[in-house]
This record gives structure tokens, C-alpha cells and sequence, in this order.
């Protein structure tokens, strides 16, 4: 504490309707130093990010900011910004079409009577990147740089910028090896040249490799604030903070049947739609046996979603490889139509987006993935698509006034409800479960859990997609651990604990290995 | 008080009051031009005439709606009528053809037309109204190179499609006899179906609407059919319902069961609400895309053939700024801008409102200029009316009005997830686990 | 014209080593290989119309007929060049066609029944047509109506407006004797002034050019070779010269195409060298980082459509000028096609954020080409909408299938 901070959150709470994001977190950053914040996805971070930056307004908050010793109100972005806060998100804030000089000084030119000087431009443009040591024409196009590139020239951006607290919120979640090397080093050189850094990152070893302090936010709150520089923290120092709850009793009791594998993948490969040079899922295989609940535990960016969304029907990526065998025999999946004939189903991860048709009501949304089922000759019948609407609002306790009611006045929990209805109604042998609990409270949550093991029960195979440890603790039989696009571990649910699960979700290391 | 707007509801189809404003609109029309022109707007060779001038809207609104639903549109519509009304024409005169083999001629002209912009929309991904913008003015040239830019007469034999009336027969009693029928026929067949869906949803379990929504509706549409009737058939010697009606209605009926009842029709309303979700359901966009964009320009060469009948020659101009009236007649029918939402029922209502503003506008010899320049203000104001309803008391007047001039692509952003943790049940002190941000 | 983007070496240039000819040739080069074709097709298009009309009718590439051309093309390209900014936007505009056909009527109006002076009767129309874009764009931000529905309604709407000012007769003759007809029909240039004009800018791309050279050495950043700017200055001056010569052996080079060719200087420097067109390029690529990159996102959307209907207004007075007369037709049918298919054929996107105001000459180049050679052989507006039609469609199909094949080499 030798030097003065920068920076004082102070009992920051942020509401969003009938949820508490943040609750009383406060975090001070020391001038000159990179300072981390931890913890496991949903946990608060990037809210409590965009409420410094602008993004929430002063007054959609509680609690003070105090920021280079005066109390700060930012009501948007901009005023952050000429205070010398930039904040670099996931989403690039860079124009495909323009040439890095361009994006540079994008809202920014570099103007002389009105006119851009391109000259001067192209030459701050180079001092800027050779700050931050990317070798490209700046004139070159951003649409034809890597994201590792991309993410270098909005650094430069925030540089040209003048700025004081640079935050990056998982600035590497998309980097290759040697791109994150370089862009940790140019953060421990800003660091040397007076720089404060505030870094969010699900990596580790980055973190703990660059970061003086550490502070670990979880369920909302701050846990602890770790000095790093005092020595004694480790990577299992920070996973304990961010796992360290204990497991409730939240999930309803399950004895597991576990039948014959009958699902398996094999050495799955697959591109980046747009970036070539990326693979989003490198050679990965796995199985399902029936009545059984496979976990899939990995970080944001990992690729379990591209995973899950390119095995049903190629509908995410470009295949490269790798074959699907269902009861022995290799089967053919081109698109969604013949995944779902092959019983296969995917609840997906943003139901709002990709699960429903907001217009839909109840009973349209229930039938619409396996109209057939309820039709001949291509005539819905109306009378069974009520009835079995009907049956699975009142299964699943949809609530709802009745099944003529449009999903979009349902609360998440019961569009989530509704979405479960629409891929059991398929009759899946398979059902791909990405999130299925993610924005729903406690109550209902319990209830999706009770579906799934019910499901299970029925002899389905069940893909469990969670970011949230102590569901797939508290769920699986089986869990598989990605990181980087590869399966890097698979353990049986009884010998998993959050620490290990950690570990294999933030490196290619391995703690025990399983059958 | 909540019980009747229950009824209310019930009685509009389940959608309020929106159903509900365009048949004020078009109630209101009628009785602002038959003051207007002194009662000539419900004289009974007026309607007929009216029928058989404009029912080209009708024809186009329904597959003009089918398109909006799924997020497209066609402005090619009036040339691919035009042409096709002179292919056809010309068939006539230059081989000979009878008309049943011309009519047949012009429906496979018009799938076609359709198959070719049906392929750069679905499968190219160009934009449609790009295409069809194109196309309009292709088939307008085409339309000349086959008629050499002159009128080409059709015969009698043909023409009946267009200026046909149903064939009178049995005693005379001052009225047209199988309008008659016809309106009993509707009349039962109005009856039948209340019946039968009062009965269907009690067989769903469902609660039954109370009695007085079905009889108010029954009694109101009763109403409407035997006030037509008696207009049709007190019309001219020798005029009953004319021909182009009874397409136009078949055409109705027919597209009305599709878009409400079949899978094909769940599937367009899929694609237009939300095209990703639609893909990952197992629906397939493409396919869908292609065969509405074909079956629009099928039904355009229907409504060209119509038009040629009625006006007993194809011209090179014929058909020019149908597109508007179709799109018009679709947004007055309460569809919305940005697909998903739209009824072939509630385009017909819209395509009779443009047809009495045509009708009306022409009865009180307004020149063109005001015609046009009043046709532009009904398309803004219906469009302008679906973004009002739009944002009343949903969450996207902010996003309207702070710029979010464009339709968000589905992909998954973090406003996305950030909207979801609205309206919970159950605000409990712990929930701090589920906040969907990282 | 554009600046060289990706022609210098992808690694980290040498300062020393420059820019030379060599670096020009095998830039262009790599473009081409990496499927960047950029303005190549169009001109290889203009010379295949050219061949062809040629040998159907030799009279095509005669002097008198290219000044027709060059008269015919202004109007129609100061049209195109508003709607190449809306595009750049990723909007669009259906109704140039209309509120050119409006202005026309404006200023027949004004100038003949109301003899007004005839400069505020031109001013009033290119007032009207900006009202009628910010009245656009007011929609589009304020309530987000998709532009082509906006202006879809405007087309119909204007063209009655357009109609209710020309009155029952239908049309309002302009004499021959005022300034705005003798304008555009009967100036000339000079030779001597053609060739000096010519000079100028040829001068003007050299002396840019050694300027930028010294100011980039000053600062230390790579720069063109002087070989380069000078080639460039020669070639320029070559075509201009030559194409001066062959026109003065009709008519001459007219006044009314160097007003649109200035024009399309103007839009191509606000577009390169100001705020304003940076951010029109970024609004028009991605609204969303635009909006987070802090720029102006309403501001230019709005200006974006007011320039495009000022522009069309301009168009149509020039138009109306042309012709003697404001009629009914001014503006109708396929100006609007003429003018969107001129914007998307010289090479600016329909899906925003490529292209750049050159791309309207060469539009209307090619649409005014083909058009003159369809007239010449006799065939009549029938064939000539089915080529424009044909030919809108296939520029918007290159455009859709380059943008696709761009994305999957991950550079959408």
C-alpha cells in the first residue's frame, strides 16, 4: 500500500430486475499495477467492469467510485473515457472494412482546418503500434488481421486515447498461445511505464503469471483480495477462492442406470466460420451411454457450445473431420433436420435468440421442432397439438394461463420450461443441454433438474453444458473438461471436485486421469 | 369489465384490438366515400365493378403476406403479372391456344418467373427486394418485347375469367339466383365452423368462449354475407357474383388453411420470428424461402391473367404500382415489418381497404397525381402504425428510439443475454448465483 | 484515385525501401489473386460494350455519339453519386427516381410559371430534395422503418407531389434561350480550357503526390517512389488529352459533365479526408462498433440521405435542363434502377461500407453506354429495361457472392 490508489469501488451493488448482479463489492486499485479479477462465469465481473466504465450510469447503481481521489459519476462511456478509462470488451469495437490507420482514430482524427491528415495519422499510426509491437501495414484492412491482431490494434486505440486505467476483459479468450505471450508482455511493459491495468481472465496461469493483485468476486461479492507480489498464491490458492462454496443440497436425489454407450463421437474437428486459422474443436471424442448425464465443464469461449452446435447437423463451424456413431453403426448428419431424426436434440444456450420464436405462443412452440409428429398429410392437427401442449405445460409445470399464451410473456424459467418441452416432444435418444439453468432463479432451476433426471430415467442420454461447477457436480454421472477447443480430462462425477475440474478448465494439465 | 374485453379478445381472434382497428378502417372508408359520392360507393354495379377491377389486390395481398411473414418482399409483381397477361394474350393470338391451355401456359410462366427469383433469394441470399427490383423491371421490358409494346385483345372465351359472372338459371324472382345460393352456402358454411370450433375447443378441454362472443360474431358476419348477397344479386340484368370472386375467394380459403393449418405454414411464421431459431428446430429456411417466392409469382400470374380478362386485352402498362397496393394492403392488414406476425385474413380486410380507397378516389374523378400521392401516405401510415404498435409498452421503444434503426441479427449478444433475467418468478435474497453475465 | 492499401509489403515496411512502380504493378497483381477485384471487371465490362456496339453500329464510337454520351450520362451519374452514399450506409433510397422527377418540376415552376430568377429556382429545388432526406433519415433513426420501405412510400408519394405541380397539361416547356437548357445542352468548353483542365489535374495527382512523398519522408514513413506519382500523372493526362481530343471533333468536351466529375471529387474528399467520412464508412460497416466507437450514428445517417435526395434533386433539374422540359416523365421509370444499378455496378456494396464515389462514374459509364448503344440500334425501352434490369441483377449478385465468398476466408 505504498502507493495511492487509482481507483476505490466502494460497496457497488447493481439490481437488474429480480436479480442482485452485484452486492456490496468494493475493490481498490493501486497506481502502476496490474490488478485481476476472478472468478467463475456469471459471477459479476463484467457487470461490475461496465458499471465503471459508463455502460450502467450513475444512478442505476449504489455505492460510490472514487477515482483518482475524486468522486466520479459517469453517465455514459464517453465521460469515462476523457477521464482515461478505457475499457477494451469482448466484442472489438473495430470497423472490418477500414484499415487499421482508420480504425485508430475512429471518433478521434487526427485533423488539420477539417481535413484528416492522413500523413500525420499513418505516422502516429506506426509510433502506436510499435507500442504495441504489432508488425502490420496500417494501412492494411482489419478485416484481413487475426483476432489476436484485432485485439492489439484496440489496445493501440485505447493508447492513442491518453489512458490512465486500461481494462481488458478476457483479453486472451480468443488468442492462440504465443498471441496471449505477447499480449501479457506488453501489459507488464505498459505496467513499467506507469500504466494501471485492471485484467479479467478465466486463464489462470496468465493471472497469476502478470497480476500484483488479485480480486475474486463470487455470487456478486467480493470474496478476498489476494496480494500477489507478497508471494504464497498460486493458481489452487485462487481456484479455492473462486469454487470455495460449499455444495448444498440443491440438487434432487438420482440413482443413476446407466445403460450401454450408445452415442459416440470421434475425433470431431472443426473450423472457426469466419477465422480459418482457428479450430474450434480440435480431434475431440467422447461418448454417452443411455440413462446417462455427461457433464461438459469449460470456460467461457472454450467451445463447448461450438461443439455441442456443429455435432447437431453442422449447425455451427465448417466440418473438417471426425464421425458420429450411433448403436454401432457411423450415421450421416448433414443438417438439423436429420440430427433430430436421428434423435438428437439441443436445447441451446440463448433461448431468447436461438431457442424460440418470441412470437410463437405455448402450444405453437411446443410442437414446432416435430411438426410431423402431430400432422398428416402436411394439416397440423390442431386438437392434438392443444392436448399435447397441454400434457407437457401441466408435466412441467409451465406456468403459464394457458397454452395459447405467448412465450414472450413468460418468465425465463418457464420459456426455459417451454424450451425443454419442445425437444422432449422430439423424443430425443440424445438431448445436448447447453446452460439450461443460466438466468432462471433457485425454484425453477430445482425443477429443471428434476426434468433432467426424469429424462435420464426414461434410458435419454443427457449432454449437461455448464459453466456452473457445482450443477455439474451435482448433476453428472461423468464429466469431460474442455479447454481451447480439446477435451482435456474425464472423470467420473464421484472423483471430481470443483479444484481438479479447475485446473483441467484452465490448462492441458491433468489431475488424475480416469478410466 | 375484464370478463368482456375477454370477449373482446375471443371475438378479434386472440390479437385485440389491433384485428380490430383496420376493419374500423375499412368500415370507416366505406361510409366516408358512400357519403362522398352519395350512396353510388354501395350501388350494386359499382361493387361488381369494384370486384371485378381490383381484385388483383386480394390475389397478390395473399402471397404478398406470406412473403412479409417470412421477412421478404416482391416488388416485381406487377411486371410478372403484366408479363404473364401478355404471354397469355399472345398465345392466344399468335397459336391459337384455348384458353384453358392458355390459363395453364400463364400459371407455368408465372412458377417460372417465380423458380428464378426464388433461386438468387433462397439460395444466393440476395436481398428480395433487390431482386425484385431487378425483375420489375425485366418483365416490364419483357412484357413489351412480347406485345411489342401494344395492347394485345383476348377472346371472349378467355375473357370470361376476368368480366365473367356465375350463369343464372332457375325462376326469376327480381334477384340472381345462384348468388343466392351462393350467399346460403356461405352463410351455413359460417354457421358449420362456429359450431364446430366451439365444439373442437371444448373437446380440448379448453374453456369454452361464452355464448354471446359466438353469437355477436355469427350474427355480425351473417350480416355482412346477406348484405353482400343482396348486392350482388340486385345488380344489373344479366350480372351475379362475378367469376374473379369466386377465385379470389377459393384462392382465400385455400391460402388461409395453409398459412394457419399445415406444417409448411408453421413454417413460415418460423423463419419470419426468428430464423436461427428456426434453422436449429429443423426447419428448412431455404426451401421455405424458395417456394414462397415461387408461389408469389404464381399467384401474381393470376392476378395478371384476371386483369387481362377483365380488361379484355393486355397492354404494356398494365399492372404498374401493384406492388404498392399489395405491400399496403398487407401492413393495413396488420402485418409487421419485420416478419413473423400477419394473417392472409387481415391482408384481405388491408386489400379491401386499398381497393374502396382506389374505387372511391377514382368515383370522385381524382387525378392521378393525388392518387398516387394518397396511395404513398396509406403505405407510410400503415407501416408507421405497425412501429407505433409496436412500441407501445414493449421493452424496444428504447432501442427504436435510441437508434436501433436496424433489426438485431440473432446472434448472441450481450444485450441478449443481459435481457433475460427480466420478470422472475419469485425475487428471492438468494439469487445472486444466476446473473447471466460473466 | 483511391489510395494504395494493401499494396506495400505485409511485414514491417523498411522505411528506405518505398513504394515503387514495381510494388504498384505486382499490388495489383495481388489484388487480383486474392479476388479483390476492385474496378477491374466494370472496366473490362465498359470495353466488352464498347467492342460490341461497335461492331454493330459504327457510328457507337464516333465522336458525336460520345458526346451524347457524356451529356446523357451527367445527370443520370449526379443521381448515382447520391445514391452511392446511402449505399456506403447500407441503406437504400428507391424514390431518387421521383424526387428527381420532383425537382424538375420545382424548378419548371418556379423558373417559367412563377419567374422566379432561375439560380433560386434551382436552389429551392436541391432545398426540397435535402428536406426530403432528412425527412428520410428522421424516420429511419427516430422509429426504424427499413429504409427501403421509407422510401418505397416516398417514390409513390413524390411522384403524385412531382405530378399535382406539373398541373393538368402535364408538362412545363423550358425555352431553348435560358441559361439552364443552353447549360446543359450548348456549353462547351474551349479547347484550350478542356486541355488546361486536363493539365490542372494532372498536375494536381503529381504535385499531390511529390507532396505526400516529402511529407511521409519528413516522417519518416515509407512513400512512393516519385516514379509512381509521376506515371500516375502521365497516364492521367494521356486519357484526359486523348479524350479531349476525340471529343473536340464533334461538339467538344461539355461543361455539364465536368460539373458532375467535380461533384465527384468533392464527395470522394469528404468521403476520404473528413470525420464525417469515416464515419459514414463505419456506420455503414458495423452500426454496432460505430455506436461503441462513439461516433455520430443518427447524424450521419441523417446527412447520408439528405445528400442522396439533394443529390437526386440536382440530377433532375440537369435532367429538365437536358431535355428543355419538365414533364411526367422526368424521372420516371427506370432512373430510379438506372441510378441504383449505376451505384452497384461501379463497385459499391448494397450491403455497405465498400465502394466510393468514383464507383458512379463508372456506373454510369456502363448504364449510359449500354443505353446509348441499345438506342442506336434501334431497339426501344422495352430491351433497354430488361438489359438494366439484367444488369442490376448481376451486380448485385457478384456483390452478394463476393461477400460471402470474403466470409468464408474470414474477411467479412
Amino acid at each position: 500500500m505504498a502507493n495511492a490508489p487509482i481507483l476505490e469501488m466502494r460497496g457497488i451493488t447493481k439490481r437488474f430486475p429480480g436479480v442482485v448482479a452485484l452486492s456490496d463489492v468494493s475493490m481498490t486499485v493501486t497506481r502502476g499495477e496490474i490488478h485481476a479479477i476472478c472468478g467463475e462465469n456469471g459471477a459479476g465481473k463484467s457487470t461490475l467492469m461496465k458499471v465503471l466504465s459508463g455502460v450502467y450510469p450513475y444512478g442505476t447503481y449504489e455505492g460510490e467510485i472514487i477515482y483518482e481521489g475524486e468522486e466520479v459519476r459517469f453517465s455514459d462511456t464517453k465521460q469515462s473515457e476523457s477521464a482515461g478509462i478505457a475499457i477494451i470488451h469482448q466484442e472489438l469495437a473495430l470497423i472490418p472494412q477500414l484499415s487499421i490507420t482508420e480504425n485508430l482514430f475512429l471518433g478521434n482524427e487526427i485533423s488539420r482546418f477539417g481535413t484528416i491528415d492522413w500523413v500525420a495519422s499513418q505516422k502516429r499510426a506506426r509510433e502506436l503500434l510499435d507500442l504495441v509491437g504489432l508488425h502490420e501495414d496500417p494501412d492494411a484492412l482489419i478485416r484481413t488481421l487475426g483476432v489476436g491482431k484485432q485485439q492489439l490494434v484496440e489496445i493501440a486505440k485505447a493508447l492513442h486515447k491518453d489512458v490512465k486505467l486500461l481494462i481488458l476483459d478476457e483479453p486472451t479468450a480468443a488468442l492462440n498461445e504465443a498471441e496471449s505471450q505477447h499480449l501479457l508482455d506488453l501489459l507488464t511493459g505498459f505496467k513499467a511505464s506507469g500504466m494501471t491495468a485492471i485484467l479479467i481472465s478465466h486463464k489462470l496461469n496468465e493471472v497469476q503469471r502478470v497480476a500484483d493483485s488479485i480480486t475474486i468476486i463470487r455470487d456478486g461479492k467480493t470474496v478476498e483480495t489476494l496480494d500477489v507480489t507478497a508471494g504464497g498464491v498460486d493458481e489452487d490458492r485462487i481456484i479455492r477462492g473462486m469454487v470455495g462454496r460449499s455444495l448444498e443440497s440443491r440438487f434432487p436425489q438420482r440413482t443413476p442406470r446407466i445403460g450401454e454407450t450408445f452415442f459416440e463421437v470421434r475425433n470431431w474437428t472443426v473450423q472457426h466460420p469466419v477465422d480459418p486459422d482457428r479450430l474450434v474443436c480440435k480431434d475431440e471424442s467422447f461418448y454417452v451411454r443411455r440413462g446417462e448425464i455427461v457433464g461438459f465443464a469449460g470456460l467461457m469461449g472454450a467451445g463447448r457450445t461450438e461443439l455441442a452446435m456443429s455435432v447437431f447437423g453442422r449447425s455451427y463451424g465448417t466440418y473438417l473431420g471426425g464421425e458420429i456413431i450411433k448403436d454401432g453403426r457411423p450415421i450421416q448428419i448433414t443438417n438439423v433436420h436429420e440430427a433430430i431424426e436421428n434423435g438428437m436434440g439441443y436445447v441451446s444456450e440463448d433461448r431468447k435468440t436461438l431457442g424460440l420464436n418470441l412470437l410463437d405462443t405455448v402450444k405453437r412452440a411446443t410442437v414446432s421442432a416435430r411438426l410431423e409428429k402431430i400432422s398428416r398429410a402436411g394439416v397440423v392437427d390442431e386438437l392434438k397439438e392443444y392436448q399435447i401442449a397441454e400434457e407437457y405445460r401441466q408435466a412441467l409445470r409451465i406456468k403459464a394461463n394457458s397454452v395459447d399464451e405467448g412465450v414472450s410473456k413468460l418468465s425465463g424459467g418457464n420459456q426455459q420450461k417451454v424450451v425443454l418441452a419442445k425437444w422432449m416432444f422430439t423424443d430425443p435418444e440424445l438431448l445436448i443441454l447447453d446452460e439450461p439453468t443460466r438466468g432462471i432463479d433457485v425454484g425453477a432451476k430445482y425443477e429443471i433438474y428434476n426434468i433432467i433426471n426424469q429424462l435420464a430415467a426414461q434410458g435419454k442420454g443427457i449432454v449437461l453444458i455448464s459453466s456452473e461447477l457445482p450443477e455439474l457436480l451435482g448433476m453428472s454421472d461423468r464429466i469431460y473438461t474442455i479447454f481451447e477447443g480439446q477435451i482435456t480430462n474425464v472423470l467420473p462425477a464421484e472423483q471430481a471436485d470443483p479444484e481438479s475440474l479447475m485446473v483441467s478448465m484452465t490448462s492441458t494439465r491433468r489431475t488424475r486421469q480416469a478410466a | 369489465m375484464s370478463k368482456f374485453s375477454d370477449g373482446m379478445r375471443t371475438l378479434t381472434g386472440g390479437r385485440g384490438l389491433s384485428q380490430y382497428s383496420m376493419i374500423i378502417a375499412l368500415v370507416a372508408i366505406i361510409l366516408v366515400f358512400e357519403i362522398w359520392t352519395g350512396g353510388y360507393t354501395l350501388d350494386p354495379t359499382n361493387v361488381i365493378n369494384m370486384v371485378q377491377q381490383y381484385s388483383y389486390i386480394l390475389i397478390l395481398a395473399i402471397g404478398m403476406v406470406m412473403l412479409i411473414i417470412a421477412g421478404h418482399i416482391d416488388l416485381s409483381v406487377g411486371s410478372v403479372a403484366a408479363f404473364v397477361g401478355i404471354v397469355v394474350a399472345q398465345s392466344m393470338a399468335v397459336w391459337h391456344l384455348p384458353a384453358g391451355l392458355a390459363m395453364l401456359l400463364g400459371l407455368v410462366v408465372g412458377a417460372l418467373v417465380g423458380a428464378w427469383q426464388g433461386f438468387w433469394v433462397a439460395y444466393v441470399r440476395v436481398p428480395a427486394f433487390i431482386v425484385t427490383l431487378a425483375g420489375q423491371l425485366i418483365f416490364r421490358g419483357a412484357n413489351q418485347v412480347v406485345g411489342n409494346s401494344t395492347a394485345v385483345p383476348t377472346p371472349d372465351s378467355y375473357n370470361w375469367i376476368g368480366n365473367g359472372f356465375l350463369p343464372d338459371f332457375g325462376p326469376d324472382f327480381g334477384y340472381s339466383n345462384p348468388t343466392l345460393i351462393l350467399g346460403l352456402v356461405v352463410i351455413a358454411a359460417l354457421i358449420w365452423k362456429e359450431v364446430h370450433d366451439r365444439r373442437k375447443r371444448v373437446r380440448m378441454g379448453a374453456s369454452p368462449q361464452p355464448v354471446w362472443v359466438s353469437v355477436v360474431r355469427l350474427v355480425l358476419l351473417c350480416g355482412i354475407t346477406i348484405f353482400a348477397t343482396f348486392l350482388f344479386a340486385t345488380g344489373r340484368v344479366g350480372t351475379s357474383f362475378p367469376i374473379v370472386g369466386i377465385i379470389a375467394g377459393v384462392l382465400i380459403l385455400v391460402y388461409s388453411f395453409v398459412t394457419s393449418s399445415t406444417v409448411f405454414g408453421r413454417h413460415i411464421y418460423a423463419v419470419g420470428g426468428n430464423a436461427s431459431a428456426a434453422v436449429l428446430s429443423g426447419v428448412k429456411s431455404r426451401g421455405v424461402n424458395f417456394l414462397l417466392m415461387m408461389n408469389m409469382s404464381i399467384l401474381a400470374a393470376v392476378a395478371g391473367m384476371v386483369f387481362v380478362g377483365n380488361a379484355q386485352a393486355s397492354g404494356p402498362f398494365d399492372g404498374t404500382g401493384w406492388e404498392l397496393d399489395a405491400i399496403a394492403a398487407v401492413f393495413v392488414g396488420g402485418a409487421a415489418i419485420f416478419g413473423g406476425v400477419g394473417t392472409v385474413a387481415g391482408s384481405i380486410i388491408g386489400a379491401f381497404v386499398m381497393a374502396f380507397l382506389a374505387n372511391g378516389l377514382s368515383l370522385l374523378g381524382l387525378d392521378a397525381s393525388w392518387v398516387s400521392i394518397i396511395r404513398g401516405l396509406v403505405l407510410l401510415a400503415a407501416v408507421a402504425f405497425d412501429v407505433y404498435n409496436k412500441t407501445q409498452g414493449r421493452p424496444s421503444i428504447i432501442g427504436l428510439l435510441l437508434g436501433g434503426f436496424r433489426r438485431k441479427k440473432p446472434n448472441i449478444t450481450e444485450e441478449a443475454i443481459q435481457a433475460q433475467p427480466q420478470g422472475l418468478e419469485k425475487p428471492s435474497g438468494d439469487q445472486v448465483d444466476k446473473v447471466p453475465l460473466s | 484515385m483511391s489510395r494504395e492499401r494493401r499494396g506495400t509489403a505485409r511485414d514491417l515496411p523498411d522505411p528506405s525501401a518505398g513504394y515503387t512502380l514495381r510494388d504498384m504493378v505486382s499490388g495489383f497483381g495481388g489484388r487480383l489473386r486474392d479476388g479483390e477485384l476492385g474496378s477491374l471487371p466494370v472496366v473490362v465490362g465498359l470495353v466488352v460494350i464498347a467492342v460490341l456496339f461497335q461492331a454493330l453500329n459504327p457510328r457507337f464510337l464516333a465522336p458525336g455519339n460520345l458526346v451524347n454520351l457524356t451529356l446523357q450520362a451527367a445527370p443520370l451519374g449526379v443521381i448515382a453519386l447520391g445514391v452511392v452514399v446511402v449505399l456506403l450506409v447500407a441503406q437504400i433510397d428507391l424514390s431518387v427516381g421521383s424526387v428527381s422527377g420532383l425537382a424538375s418540376a420545382v424548378v419548371g415552376v418556379a423558373a417559367m410559371r412563377l419567374q422566379w430568377p432561375l439560380l433560386v429556382g434551382i436552389a429551392a429545388a436541391i432545398a426540397a430534395g435535402a428536406a426530403i432526406g432528412a425527412f428520410y433519415g428522421f424516420l429511419l433513426t427516430r422509429f426504424g422503418v427499413p429504409s427501403f420501405l421509407i422510401t418505397l412510400a416516398g417514390l409513390l408519394g413524390f411522384l403524385g407531389v412531382q405530378l399535382v405541380l406539373l398541373g393538368p397539361s402535364g408538362s412545363i416547356n423550358i425555352p431553348f434561350s435560358n441559361p439552364l437548357v443552353q447549360f446543359a445542352n450548348t456549353w462547351f468548353l474551349p479547347p484550350w480550357a478542356a486541355y488546361v483542365i486536363a493539365g490542372v489535374a494532372a498536375m494536381g495527382v503529381l504535385g499531390a503526390g511529390l507532396a505526400r512523398r516529402r511529407r511521409r519522408l519528413r516522417a519518416q514513413l515509407p512513400a512512393e517512389h516519385p516514379s509512381v506519382s509521376i506515371v500516375k500523372a502521365v497516364l492521367l493526362l494521356g486519357v484526359l488529352c486523348l479524350a479531349v481530343w476525340y471529343l473536340s471533333l464533334d461538339r467538344g468536351t461539355a461543361v455539364m459533365p465536368v460539373l458532375f466529375l467535380l461533384l465527384v471529387v468533392a464527395i470522394s474528399y469528404l468521403l476520404r479526408r473528413t470525420r464525417w467520412g469515416r464515419s459514414v464508412f463505419a456506420v455503414g460497416g458495423n452500426p454496432d462498433a460505430a455506436r461503441r466507437a462513439g461516433l455520430p450514428v443518427t447524424r450521419t445517417l441523417v446527412t447520408a440521405f439528405m445528400i442522396c435526395s439533394a443529390f437526386a434533386a440536382l440530377g433532375g433539374v440537369l435532367q429538365a435542363a437536358r431535355l428543355g422540359s419538365a414533364t411526367t416523365l422526368t424521372g420516371s421509370a427506370d432512373t430510379n434502377l438506372n441510378a441504383i444499378a449505376a451505384a452497384i455496378i461501379g463497385g459499391t456494396s448494397l450491403f455497405g461500407g465498400r465502394g466510393g464515389a468514383w464507383s458512379a462514374v463508372l456506373g454510369v459509364l456502363v448504364i449510359s453506354a449500354i443505353s446509348s448503344g441499345l438506342t442506336l440500334l434501334n431497339l426501344d425501352s422495352s430491351v433497354r429495361y430488361m438489359v438494366t434490369g439484367a444488369v442490376l441483377l448481376l451486380a448485385v449478385i457478384v456483390d452478394s457472392l463476393s461477400r460471402r465468398s470474403r466470409a468464408s476466408r474470414g474477411r467479412a
